[in-house]
C-alpha cells in the first residue's frame, strides 16, 4: 500500500509515491535517478550509501524514504553548483583520491558534515569520523590528507 | 633506452574520469536501469554436498509477478564457460549454468525472474527442493583422502573428458637441476609448513549484469565485468549461441581485484532468463552472494631450503596443495603461478615444486590481488627470515646473496611462460628502505619485557606485469589490440576494451597516446567501448595494464602520427623525417618558427578526402617484466591482548618509469592495505561441521578502517624497463605479495614467535606466547 510523501533533497522538493517499506537510498537511486548514491552492503556496514539528513551524515539504505519526510536531504549530486565542484570534489580529484570511485560519493558527503562542524580536524579526528566509510582501493591516505587539505580552504 | 624528458608522462595530471566520480555522474554497472526490466534471485543450496533429486518450481511459476523460473532441467546441456581468459584446452569445465547435483553451500539450485526484487526472493521461497544429502569433506588434505566424498567425477579440459581422482583437478610436478644433490652439499636445510587462509576480494561495488534481448535473438550486455570480450566469449560458449549475437558494454567497475574475471555462474544465469523472456533481466549479487562467490585460494605449503653457511641458496622443494573450493573458475592457476613465483623469488641452481591443486565443498575460489603469488611469498620470506637467524646473517644480506639479476631466466605466470629480466630495482630499495625504517634498531628487542613490544620486519617479492612470454603460453591468451583516431578539433580517440575497475589504467593509456602524439593530456579521450567496435582485449589482470595495453596504445598512436606526418610533409613541404610533434603542433625539426596545428593537418585532409588518421595495433608481449617490490613493517605486539598494531610501514616499489605518480602511490598504498588486511584480519570462516560461510557481512568480514592503516611512505626505485612503454612497468599486485611474510617477520623480531598460519591474530599470538612460557 503505497504512500504519498514529499521529500527536499538537493533543495527540491519532491511529491512522491512509496512503499512504507522502500528505502531512502532506493527512493533516491531508482524513483529520483540519483545514482551518484550507491548500495554497497544493504545493512549499513560500508558507508556508501552516505548522505546528509539535516547536516548529519546516515546510511540511507536504513532510513526508510517515509521517515525523511520533512528533512532536509544533501546527496552528492547537490554539492557542485552551477558547475563548480565543492572544495571536496576538487581535492579528491587532485590528489588522486579517487580510484575506482565506488566509495567517493559517501565519503565526500561525511567528509562535509566533519568539515561543516569541525572546521581544523586533526588527522586522528578525520580518520575517526570516515571509519564508517569502506575503501577498498586506497588505503585511505589520499582521502584523508585531501580532507585535511579541504579544511584549510573551507568556507 | 634511456628515460628522456617528457612532456606528459610523469608530470602531475588527474585520471580521465575523476570529475565524473567525484561528481557521483558516473554510471556502473548497477546504476544503469532499463524500462520493463525484471530482477533475477538464484536460489541457492543450504548444503554442502548434495543431488536435487526433486524439484517442484509450480508454486513459485503462479506467484503475481513472476515471468520465468529456471532449474537444472532447463539449462543448455553445456558446461558453463568459467573463464575464456585462458585456452581452450586449459579451460576447466566442471558446472552446469544450474546444477543437479549442488557442491557447497550457496550453489545454484535454481534462479527466477520477477518483475520486482521482492517478488523474486518471494518465489525463491516457493520453489520445493528435495536434497538427497552427500557426505562432505572441506578439508583440503582429507579432500585428497581415498575414501573422501566425491566433489567431481569427471570435468572437461577443453573437449578433453578428464576423470578425477581424489578430488585432484590437476598436479605439476617441476624439476630444475638436482635437488637431492643439493641438498647433500647444504650445510644447513630449513623444513617448515605454511598454511593460508581464504581472505575475499571485497570490493565495494556489487556485482551486476544486466542482459537485454533485441531482435534476431541478440543480446545487449552490461556488466561488472574485468574482459568485457572474454564475457562474450563465455556467454556464446555456455548458451550454444553465436558470438556475434552478444554485445558486451565496457563501464568503469568500483573496485574488483579479480572477482570479475570469471564469468560462469550468475552471468550465464541472466543471459539465459533474458532470451527466455525477451525482456531485460537485472542480476545483482548481494554482498553475501560475493562473499560465496570470490577470494583467495587457501594453500598448505611445505617448502625444504637448503643453504650454504655463507648464505647461499644451494637447493629448495616447495610442496603446495592448493584449494580451489567447489569448481576450478582458473583451472590449476594459482597453483601453477606459485610455481613460477616459487622459482624466481631467488637464484637457486637446484629447484623442484611438487604441487596440486583440490577440490573441496566450499565455495568457489577466484584471483585475488597476486593470484597465488601472495601465498608463496608467505612462505618463502618467512623461511628465508628463519635460515637468516639460523645462519646468524642479517635478513637483508641474506637477499642480497641470492638476488635474481638483470640477465637472469624470469619464471612469471607459472612455469612455462618466462622472459628475462631488464630492470630490477630491489637493491636499491632494500638499501633505502633500510635506512628509512632504522632497520639497525631490530636487535634492541631482545630484552625488552615490557607489556607492549617493538619489532621490525623485511620481506620482498614481485609480480609480472601480464602474462608474456617468448612463445604463447599453453594457459594463458595474452595479446591486446588498440585504436588510436586524431579527430578534426585535434582531439584524439583511444579506443581500447580494456576494463579500469580503478587502477587508473585509463589514464596511463591516455598519457602515453598523448605522449607518443605529442598533443596534451587533455586532448585525449578513452572512448566508450563494446565488443562490437574495440578490438580484443583480455581481462584486465596479472598487471599487464600499463606494461602491454599501455604498449598497444603506443604503437596505435605511433600509427596514426605516422599518417599524421606524411600529410604535414605535404602541407609543410618537408620529408618526414624532419619533422616532430609537441603540444598540438608539428613543427619542422631545427625550424620550430615552421609550424602547423594537428588540428589544421587533419582539417586539411578532411577538406581533401584523405580519409581519417587512425592508427590500429595488435600486441603479443613476449616479455612480462616484472616488477619488484619491498616491505618494511614496524609492529608493536600487545602481549596481553595478542593484538598486532602496525606502527609504520615503507612500500618500495620497481614500476619503471611512473607514468601517473598519484596513480602509482595509490596502488602501493592499497596494496598493502589488502596485504595487511591478509596478514592480520581477513579471513572467510567456514563452519566445519556442515560447510556454512560465517562470515558474509561487513560486520563479521573486517577489513581495516581508516584508524587502523599506519602511516605508508612509499619509495619508487629510479629503474627503466626497455620492453615497456617509456620505460613503464605494472604495479597493482607486486605491492601486495610481500605484505604478509613482512608483518610476521616484524612480529618475530618482536616476541621471538613465528605464526606460520594466516592470519595472524591475537589467539595465535597468545597461545604461541604461552606455550614459550606457561606462566605468560
Amino acid at each position: 500500500m503505497k504512500r504519498r510523501i514529499e521529500l527536499r533533497i538537493n533543495g527540491e522538493i519532491y511529491e512522491l509515491e512509496v512503499e512504507p517499506r522502500s528505502t531512502l537510498l532506493k527512493v533516491i537511486r531508482e524513483i529520483l535517478g540519483l545514482t551518484g548514491t550507491k548500495c554497497g552492503c544493504e545493512r549499513g556496514e560500508c558507508g556508501s550509501c552516505t548522505v546528509l539528513m539535516n547536516g548529519l551524515p546516515v546510511n540511507s539504505c536504513l532510513v526508510l524514504a517515509v521517515e525523511a519526510e520533512g528533512s532536509d536531504i544533501l546527496t552528492i549530486e547537490g554539492l557542485s553548483k552551477d558547475g563548480t565542484l565543492h572544495i571536496l570534489q576538487k581535492n579528491f580529484v587532485e590528489y588522486g583520491a579517487i580510484q575506482c570511485g565506488f566509495c567517493t560519493p559517501g565519503m565526500i558527503m561525511t567528509a562535509k558534515a566533519l568539515l561543516d562542524t569541525n572546521h581544523r580536524p586533526t588527522e586522528e579526528e578525520v580518520r575517526q569520523y570516515i571509519a564508517g566509510n569502506f575503501c577498498r582501493c586506497t588505503g585511505y591516505d589520499k582521502i584523508v590528507k585531501s580532507i585535511l587539505s579541504s579544511a584549510l580552504e573551507y568556507k | 633506452m634511456q628515460r628522456e624528458d617528457y612532456n606528459v608522462i610523469g608530470k602531475k595530471f588527474n585520471k580521465v574520469e575523476a570529475v565524473e566520480k567525484a561528481l557521483g555522474h558516473l554510471k556502473y554497472a548497477g546504476d544503469i536501469y532499463f524500462q520493463n526490466c525484471l530482477y533475477a534471485k538464484v536460489l541457492r543450496s543450504p548444503h554442502a554436498h548434495a543431488i536435487v533429486k526433486r524439484i517442484n518450481t509450480s508454486k513459485a511459476e503462479k506467484l503475481k509477478g513472476v515471468k520465468a523460473v529456471i532449474t537444472h532441467k532447463d539449462v543448455p546441456k553445456i558446461p558453463t564457460w568459467h573463464n575464456a581468459l585462458y585456452v581452450f584446452s586449459a579451460q576447466c569445465f566442471d558446472s552446469f549454468i544450474l546444477e543437479e547435483k549442488v557442491r557447497h553451500v550457496g550453489d545454484r539450485v535454481a534462479a527466477v525472474a520477477a518483475v520486482s526484487p521482492e517478488i523474486a526472493e518471494e518465489a525463491l521461497e516457493l520453489i520445493e527442493v528435495e536434497y538427497q544429502l552427500l557426505s562432505a569433506v572441506f578439508d583440503r588434505i582429507k579432500a585428497m583422502e581415498e575414501d573422501s566424498p566425491t566433489i567431481h567425477d569427471f570435468v572437461w579440459r577443453g573437449s578433453d573428458k578428464v576423470k578425477i581422482k581424489n578430488n585432484i583437478l590437476a598436479t605439476r610436478e617441476i624439476k630444475i637441476g638436482d635437488v637431492e644433490k643439493g641438498f647433500k652439499e647444504a650445510d644447513i636445510i630449513v623444513e617448515n609448513i605454511y598454511e593460508t587462509s581464504r581472505p575475499n576480494n571485497a570490493p565495494l561495488e556489487r556485482s551486476v549484469i544486466t542482459c537485454c534481448p533485441g531482435p534476431g535473438g541478440s543480446l545487449e550486455v552490461y556488466a561488472t565485468t574485468q574482459g568485457v570480450h572474454t564475457l562474450r566469449m563465455s556467454l556464446a560458449g555456455s548458451l550454444g549461441i553465436p558470438l556475434h549475437l552478444i554485445n558486451v558494454h565496457r563501464v568503469y567497475l568500483g573496485g574488483s581485484f579479480g572477482a570479475h574475471i570469471h564469468t560462469g555462474f550468475i552471468e550465464s544465469i541472466c543471459a539465459l532468463l533474458a532470451l527466455k523472456t525477451q525482456r531485460p533481466v537485472r542480476l545483482e549479487k548481494t554482498r553475501k552472494e560475493i562473499f560465496l562467490s570470490c577470494g583467495r585460494h587457501p594453500e598448505t605449503i611445505k617448502l625444504k631450503t637448503g643453504v650454504k653457511k655463507d648464505g647461499t641458496l644451494v637447493a629448495q622443494h616447495m610442496d603446495l596443495t592448493d584449494d580451489t573450493g567447489a569448481y576450478a573458475t582458473g583451472a590449476e592457476s594459482k597453483m601453477v603461478l606459485g610455481a613460477g613465483d616459487f622459482m624466481s623469488m631467488y637464484q637457486c641452481p637446484n629447484q623442484r615444486f611438487t604441487g596440486r591443486t583440490v577440490y573441496t565443498n566450499t565455495p568457489p575460489l577466484t584471483a585475488m590481488r597476486g593470484a597465488g603469488n601472495p601465498q608463496v611469498h608467505f612462505a618463502v620470506e618467512s623461511q628465508m627470515d628463519i635460515i637468516a637467524e639460523q645462519l646468524m646473517v642479517d635478513p637483508i644480506e641474506l637477499r642480497l646473496r641470492n638476488l635474481i639479476k638483470i640477465g637472469d631466466k624470469m619464471y612469471g605466470a607459472g612455469h612455462d611462460i618466462f622472459s628475462r629480466i631488464n630492470s630490477n630495482g630491489t637493491q636499491e630499495l632494500m638499501i633505502k628502505g633500510a635506512e628509512i625504517i632504522g632497520w639497525s634498531r631490530r636487535g634492541e628487542v631482545s630484552n625488552d619485557k615490557s607489556r607492549l613490544r617493538r619489532g621490525i620486519g623485511f620481506a620482498r617479492g614481485f609480480h609480472t606485469s601480464g602474462c608474456g612470454s617468448e612463445k604463447p603460453s599453453g594457459f594463458y591468451v595474452e595479446y591486446s589490440g588498440a585504436i588510436v583516431m586524431i579527430n578534426i578539433d585535434g582531439s584524439v580517440n583511444l579506443i581500447t576494451a580494456s576494463v579500469d575497475s580503478g587502477s587508473g589504467g585509463h589514464t596511463v593509456y591516455a598519457g602515453i597516446v598523448a605522449e607518443e602524439l605529442g598533443v596534451r593530456f587533455e586532448d585525449v579521450v578513452v572512448s566508450d567501448a563494446d565488443t562490437q567496435t574495440a578490438p580484443f582485449d583480455c581481462p584486465t589482470h596479472a598487471s599487464r595494464g600499463t606494461y602491454v595495453v599501455g604498449m598497444v596504445s603506443k604503437e596505435a598512436a605511433k600509427k596514426a602520427k605516422e599518417i599524421l606526418l606524411k600529410w604535414a610533409s605535404e602541407i609543410l613541404e618537408e620529408p618526414v623525417n624532419r619533422l616532430q610533434t609537441k603540444e598540438g603542433k608539428v613543427y619542422v625539426v631545427d625550424q620550430p618558427e615552421r609550424w602547423t596545428s594537428i588540428e589544421e593537418v587533419v582539417l586539411v585532409g578532411h577538406r581533401n578526402g584523405w580519409g581519417s588518421v587512425i592508427g590500429l595495433a595488435n600486441l603479443r608481449p613476449t616479455e612480462c617484466a616484472p616488477h619488484f617490490t619491498v616491505a618494511f613493517c614496524e609492529v608493536e605486539v600487545d602481549t596481553q591482548t595478542g593484538k598486532v598494531c602496525v606502527v609504520r610501514y615503507i612500500a618500495g616499489a620497481d614500476v619503471g618509469t611512473v607514468i601517473n605518480r598519484n596513480g602509482v602511490e595509490g596502488q602501493i598504498v592499497g596494496g598493502v592495505h589488502m596485504g595487511l588486511g591478509y596478514a592480520l584480519l581477513e579471513d572467510t570462516k567456514i563452519d566445519e561441521t556442515n560447510g556454512e560461510i560465517l562470515t558474509t557481512n561487513f560486520t563479521d568480514y573486517k577489513i581495516l578502517s581508516p584508524i587502523d592503516m599506519p602511516p605508508v611512505e612509499t619509495i619508487i626505485a629510479d629503474t627503466f624497463e626497455p620492453t615497456g612503454p617509456f620505460g613503464a612497468k605494472g604495479s597493482g599486485e607486486g605491492v601486495t605479495n610481500p605484505v604478509a611474510p613482512a608483518v610476521c617477520n616484524a612480529v618475530y623480531n618482536a616476541i621471538r614467535v613465528r605464526i606460520k598460519d594466516l592470519p595472524i591474530t591475537p589467539e595465535k599470538i597468545l597461545k604461541a606466547l604461552r606455550k614459550k612460557s606457561p606462566n605468560h
